[in-house]
């Protein structure tokens, strides 16, 4: 009687083990942010974007701002004067870069939901592989950089943003000084102030607020010289090594509903 | 009744982000999270069928995560571990109107601190306390009053259409 007892206590305590691990392994499969999309999610993500398309149609085609916003988007995406292009060509031959913005095709895409998980700071928009979408595509609005796609579809892409805290979600920035281009990570985002924070910015540089940060196309992410916003503030870090920038960007994240994805020019 | 009110739900949430700041710094007071509070509310129409209501909750979040958040199952199993917690509500505990706002603040409360709980244990994110209660707070006053008006909702329906097992079941609690 004795033994069965602790031979059922035993059995229940494996079970409630193998739960819990399975439930970690589940959790940990979805949770992992550079996961490809399943067939399976893929399938169904083409009828719910399609339902969501429908759902969503009277509210967008009523907005009044969208051919402004997508017009104003795609001259900045272009980035098109006569006189910058010749620079931009010789710049790239003496610095060999491979990666400018005029070597990048502008898809315009709606926004169709924003992620309802809060912490991850990402939006779902209404492009994805039939458009020629891909993983790690840049995506601009008409005010600068917002993000860029990290999962992908076939006919929506999922846009992590840059005011995300994700731990391995950092972008090179280049800051325009007087002196000279000084080059930074953007990581983060801070509530209080509503700014983008670049850290690891060499102290013996000086910067002042005003100063215009740009994408620096290092690391190959982000094509390069695309506007993020002006610098707000300046603050040491905690062990006064280095200074901590303030960024003040033009774009509302709470409030984007059209977007442009740069792909690049094959 | 049960798939028309989950639909709705589903597609209110869906729509209302879209027209509310839901992102980072502010979180509208009317943050909404309908199809979680759709896991308390629905328990009636599943009455002595605990596997039934498990399995629905799961495929609900499963929806729910193929919809809006592109975690693929990872909603179905909160949704379910919370279903085992609200099976243990109304074994426990009566429901009564005034009640039912603590029950839906609670599972509320209990939904966001096991995703928050998820994205600790996997360092994704760095969270804080702060932001934690700060969504918990912001996600309270809408989905407490979507919940009573579906409950009352449903309360009616079911009294119209004398769905007998649910009939009973209000009865025995009361």
């Amino acid at each position: 009687m004795y033994r069965d007892r602790k031979k059922n206590r035993s059995k229940k305590i494996i079970i409630i083990v193998s739960i819990f691990i399975l439930i970690l392994i589940a959790s940990f499969y979805s949770l992992k942010l550079d996961r490809n999309v399943s067939v399976f999610e893929n399938g169904f993500k083409n009828v719910s974007i399609f339902i969501q398309k429908c759902i969503m149609y009277p509210f967008t085609s009523l907005n009044g701002e969208k051919d402004k916003t997508l017009s104003d988007s795609y001259l900045i995406q272009k980035n098109i004067n006569s006189s910058l292009e010749k620079e931009i060509r010789e710049l790239k031959d003496i610095l060999n870069l491979n990666k400018t913005f005029t070597e990048y095709n502008a898809i315009n895409a709606t926004v169709l939901s924003r992620n309802k998980s809060y912490w991850f700071n990402t939006i779902t928009i209404d492009k994805g592989k039939k458009s020629g979408l891909e993983k790690d595509m840049a995506v601009v609005s008409s005010y600068g950089l917002i993000g860029k796609i990290t999962k992908v579809s076939n006919n929506s892409s999922e846009i992590k943003l840059i005011t995300s805290d994700d731990l391995n979600y950092k972008v090179s920035v280049s800051i325009t000084t007087p002196s000279g281009d000084l080059y930074a990570i953007l990581n983060g985002y801070d509530k209080k102030t509503n700014t983008v924070k670049v850290s690891g910015v060499d102290k013996n540089r000086e910067v002042k607020e005003g100063d215009i940060v740009l994408t620096s196309g290092l690391g190959g992410l982000f094509p390069r010289g695309i506007y993020i916003g002006t610098v707000s503030k300046i603050e040491s870090d905690k062990y006064n090594l280095s200074n901590i920038l303030y960024i003040k960007t033009k774009q509302d994240f709470s409030n984007i509903h059209y977007v442009t994805v740069l792909k690049e020019n094959s | 009744m049960l798939y028309i009110i989950s639909i709705l739900s589903l597609l209110l949430d869906g729509i209302l982000t879209n027209y509310l700041p839901y992102l980072v710094n502010d979180l509208t007071l009317f943050t909404p999270l309908l199809t979680v509070v759709l896991i308390f509310i629905i328990y009636p129409f599943f009455y002595k069928n605990n596997k039934n209501y498990l399995i629905y909750l799961f495929i609900l979040g499963t929806i729910y995560d193929l919809f809006y958040t592109n975690l693929l199952f990872f909603n179905g199993i909160i949704f379910t571990l919370l279903g085992f917690i609200t099976l243990s509500i109304y074994k426990t505990f009566e429901i009564t109107k005034l009640r039912l706002i603590f029950y839906i603040i609670f599972i509320i409360c209990l939904y966001e601190c096991s995703f928050a709980f998820f994205i600790k244990i996997f360092n994704l994110v760095p969270i804080s306390l702060e932001k934690l209660i700060y969504k918990i707070d912001h996600s309270i006053i809408l989905n407490v009053f979507y919940g009573m008006i579906m409950y009352f909702i449903i309360e009616k329906i079911t009294k119209n259409k004398k769905n007998s097992k649910l009939y009973n079941f209000k009865s025995k609690l009361r």
